[in-house]
C-alpha cells in the first residue's frame, strides 16, 4: 500500500503538470460585448436595417477598442485587470451575432466588486503614445495608427446606405473615429465577484440604432458619410456609442 | 493487485514526463539516424540583432522560434535552395525574386510542373509584422504555417515533406545546420515544423523601408519630397486640410507599414451575388459568405518594384491602379464601403503615383543577407 501512496503525487503531477497556470488568489472574467440593431442580434452578412424615412443600412465592419479596464470594490479602491482589447463584431449572421466577442481576463485579485469602467476606444494617456512605444504583445498593434493625426482609430462602423429606396445600398457609410476629443469612458455599476476558479461573465451589447439615431433623431448620413476627420461629428459618434454600449 | 497497481503507476510516470515534452517529430520512412549523432557539434545560438526602423511597431516574436542568426543562415539556405520541391527545379525564391521585392512579376507564378498558381505571388517584406494571417487569403496564422504550405502545393513545390525531410538528413550540411540552429542532438529530430521555423526566422529578418525617400525625408526628417510627391503625400493621408482631394489610401495603406494587412473587396469584380466571385478569397477561409472577393490589402513598401498588381495580378502599371481606385472599381454587395470614384485630375493621380516611389527601398532588394547563400 506504500508503494501506492508513492504513487501519488507523480498522478497528481500528471494531472495538473500542463495546465493552466493562475495565480493563487486570483480569478478570471469573461467579457462578451455584442452588437444589436433596435434590440435584434445584428448580422454583417447583407442584412438590411430599417433606418429612417424608408431609408436602409447595412453594417459591415464594426470595430471598437475597450481599454484601460478596472474594477472599483465597496471601498472604492479600483483594480486594473487590463490595457487594451480590440472587440471585432463583424463577420457574423443573425445566429452567430448573439455570440458576440469575449475577453477572457485572468489573474484578478479575488474580491467583490461594485462596478466595471472602461474607456470606450482609448484613453488619453494610450492615444498619447505610437505604435513604436508599444511593446510588441499589445493590441493596440492589431489596429490602425494614423501618424498624420498622431491618435490611433478608436473605433470603425462601416457599411452601406440605400438612399434611392431602390433596394440596393450604393452609398458607403465609414467612421472612423479617434484623437483626443473623441475620448470617452463608462462606468457599468453591478456586482462582479471574482474567486479562485471561477470566471463570472459580464455581457454587454451596443445598439447600432442608437448610436446612428438616438432617441429618435436620426444623425445625417447622408451628408456625412465619410468621417475621419471632422472632430465635431467625431465627437457626436464617440457620445452616441458609449451611451449605447449597455451592461446587460 | 497492489503489484499491478504498482507497475500500472510507472507507465503513468512516464507518461508524465513524456506529456510534457515537444511532441515527437513525424519519422519519415528510410534512414536509421544514430541517436546523439550531432552532439559533437557546438551548440551556441546567437541572438539576432532585429533592426528596429524609427516609428516601426515592435515585431511579435513568438517564445518558441526566437531568431538567432544561426536560425536565419539556416532559413536562408532553405529558402534558396530547390531541395524543397520534387524535382529539385525550384525553391521558395524562385517566385520570390530579390529584384522584383520578392515577387515575381507574374500575373499567375508558375509551378514545378509548368502549372500556373490561381494567384499573384506575393512580395515578401515587413512579413513579421502582419498580425491578420499571410497569403491574398490569410489562410495561415504565422509564417511558420505558412513556410509548410507550398513544399506539398500540387502546383507549386509538388514535394511531401517526408521526403524533403529525408534529403535534410542525407545532405552533408544540413543535420549541422539544424544542430547549430535548434540543438538537435541527432538527425532524426529534424522535421518539417524545424525547416518552417528556420524559414520563418530568415523572413522575420526581411525589414524594408530603412533606405528610401519617404523614411529619410518623412519619418527621419533628412530629405525633402518633391512638389508632386508631396502633393501625393497629402492626398494618400488626406492631410491638405482641403486644398486637395482625399484619395482615401491611408484607411488601408497607413503609415509606417503600408497596410492594415485587413482583407477588403476593393471592386475588382462585379458580380450580382456574393457567391458569384471567381476566386473566393477570404471567404474560402473564413467560409463567412461576406468575406467572398475580399483579399489582403498588400504593403505598399516597393510598389514599384512589384508589379503587376492585385491578388490577379490584373494591372500591369500603378497608373492603372490610380485609376482603378479612381473610378471606384466595379459594383458588387460587398464591395468596400470605401470604393468609390475619386475626382483626381491626371496632375494628381501622376503626383499619387510620384509619392508611391518615394517607396521604393533598393538597399532591401540589394541587402547581401537576403540574397542567394548558394551564389
Amino acid at each position: 500500500m506504500s508503494k501506492v501512496k508513492f504513487l501519488i503525487p507523480f498522478l497528481i503531477l500528471f494531472i495538473f503538470a500542463c495546465g493552466e497556470k493562475t495565480e493563487p488568489g486570483t480569478g478570471s472574467l469573461e467579457l462578451n460585448f455584442s452588437a444589436t440593431y433596435d434590440g435584434q442580434p445584428l448580422a454583417t452578412d447583407g442584412t438590411m436595417y430599417d433606418f429612417e424615412d424608408g431609408v436602409k443600412l447595412r453594417f459591415e465592419e464594426i470595430k471598437f477598442f475597450v481599454t484601460e479596464i478596472e474594477l472599483t470594490n465597496n471601498d472604492g479602491a479600483t483594480t486594473s485587470i487590463s490595457e487594451a482589447n480590440l472587440i471585432n463584431l463583424g463577420g457574423k449572421t443573425a445566429t452567430t451575432a448573439v455570440d458576440g466577442q469575449s475577453i477572457n481576463l485572468n489573474n484578478i485579485e479575488a474580491g467583490e466588486y461594485t462596478s466595471i469602467k472602461f474607456y470606450v476606444g482609448l484613453s488619453e494617456r494610450l492615444n498619447n503614445t505610437a505604435p513604436s512605444d508599444l511593446p510588441a504583445t499589445s493590441e493596440l498593434n492589431d489596429g490602425i495608427y494614423w501618424s498624420d493625426w498622431e491618435s490611433f482609430i478608436f473605433s470603425t462602423i462601416a457599411g452601406k446606405a440605400d438612399f434611392d429606396l431602390d433596394g440596393t445600398p450604393e452609398q458607403g457609410l465609414t467612421y472612423h473615429i479617434g484623437g483626443n476629443q473623441s475620448v470617452r469612458s463608462k462606468s457599468f455599476p453591478g456586482a462582479i465577484f471574482i474567486q479562485e476558479g471561477e470566471t463570472p461573465k459580464v455581457d454587454f451589447s451596443i445598439d447600432l440604432k442608437d448610436v446612428f439615431m438616438p432617441n429618435g433623431v436620426a444623425f445625417d448620413i447622408e451628408t456625412f458619410n465619410i468621417v475621419h476627420k471632422n472632430t465635431d461629428v467625431m465627437e457626436s459618434l464617440a457620445d452616441n456609442m458609449t451611451a449605447s454600449l449597455t451592461r446587460k | 493487485m497492489r503489484k499491478f497497481i504498482f507497475k500500472f503507476g510507472w507507465v503513468i510516470i512516464l507518461l508524465v514526463f513524456q506529456n510534457c515534452k515537444e511532441c515527437p517529430p513525424d519519422e519519415p520512412g528510410g534512414g536509421e539516424p544514430t541517436i546523439g549523432d550531432l552532439e559533437n557539434i557546438d551548440y551556441n545560438p546567437t541572438p539576432y540583432d532585429l533592426p528596429q526602423l524609427v516609428d516601426f511597431p515592435q515585431m511579435l516574436i513568438p517564445d518558441d522560434n526566437p531568431i538567432t542568426d544561426q536560425g536565419v543562415l539556416l532559413g536562408r539556405m532553405l529558402f534558396f535552395d530547390p531541395i524543397l520541391s520534387v524535382d529539385s527545379s525550384m525553391s521558395c525564391a524562385s517566385c520570390h525574386l530579390a529584384e522584383q521585392a520578392f515577387a515575381d512579376g507574374q500575373r499567375f507564378s508558375r509551378g514545378v510542373e509548368g502549372g500556373f498558381t490561381g494567384r499573384s505571388s506575393m512580395a515578401i517584406m515587413n512579413v513579421g509584422f502582419n498580425r491578420h494571417g499571410l497569403f491574398w487569403d490569410g489562410r495561415s496564422a504565422t509564417l511558420e504555417d505558412q513556410a509548410l504550405l507550398p513544399v506539398e502545393d500540387e502546383i507549386e513545390l509538388h514535394e511531401d515533406w517526408p521526403n524533403v525531410i529525408e534529403k535534410f538528413r542525407r545532405h552533408p550540411d544540413y543535420p549541422t545546420k539544424f544542430r547549430e540552429a535548434f540543438g538537435i542532438s541527432s538527425k532524426s529530430e529534424i522535421t518539417k515544423e524545424l525547416a518552417a521555423k528556420a524559414i520563418a526566422q530568415f523572413e522575420r529578418t526581411m525589414i524594408v523601408g530603412e533606405g528610401s525617400k519617404f523614411y529619410r525625408a518623412q519619418i527621419l526628417g533628412e530629405e525633402q519630397l518633391s512638389d508632386e510627391e508631396l502633393n501625393g503625400h497629402l492626398m494618400f493621408f488626406d492631410a491638405s486640410r482641403g486644398f486637395l482631394p482625399d484619395a482615401q489610401c491611408f484607411h488601408c495603406h497607413a503609415a509606417p507599414l503600408f497596410t492594415d494587412s485587413d482583407f477588403r473587396n476593393n471592386g475588382l469584380d462585379s458580380v450580382a451575388n456574393v457567391a458569384d466571385f471567381p476566386d473566393l478569397g477570404r471567404g474560402g477561409v473564413t467560409n463567412f459568405q461576406w468575406d467572398n472577393g475580399k483579399f489582403a490589402a498588400p504593403t505598399l513598401w516597393n510598389i514599384e518594384l512589384t508589379a503587376p498588381y492585385m491578388h490577379d495580378g490584373r494591372f500591369q502599371t500603378l497608373e492603372e491602379v490610380i485609376e482603378h481606385y479612381a473610378s471606384g472599381g466595379h459594383w458588387s454587395p460587398n464591395r468596400d464601403a470605401l470604393m468609390d470614384s475619386i475626382s483626381l485630375d491626371a496632375e494628381q493621380k501622376a503626383d499619387l503615383v510620384a509619392f508611391l516611389k518615394t517607396l521604393t527601398d533598393t538597399s532591401f532588394i540589394n541587402n547581401p543577407a537576403f540574397q542567394d547563400p548558394f551564389k
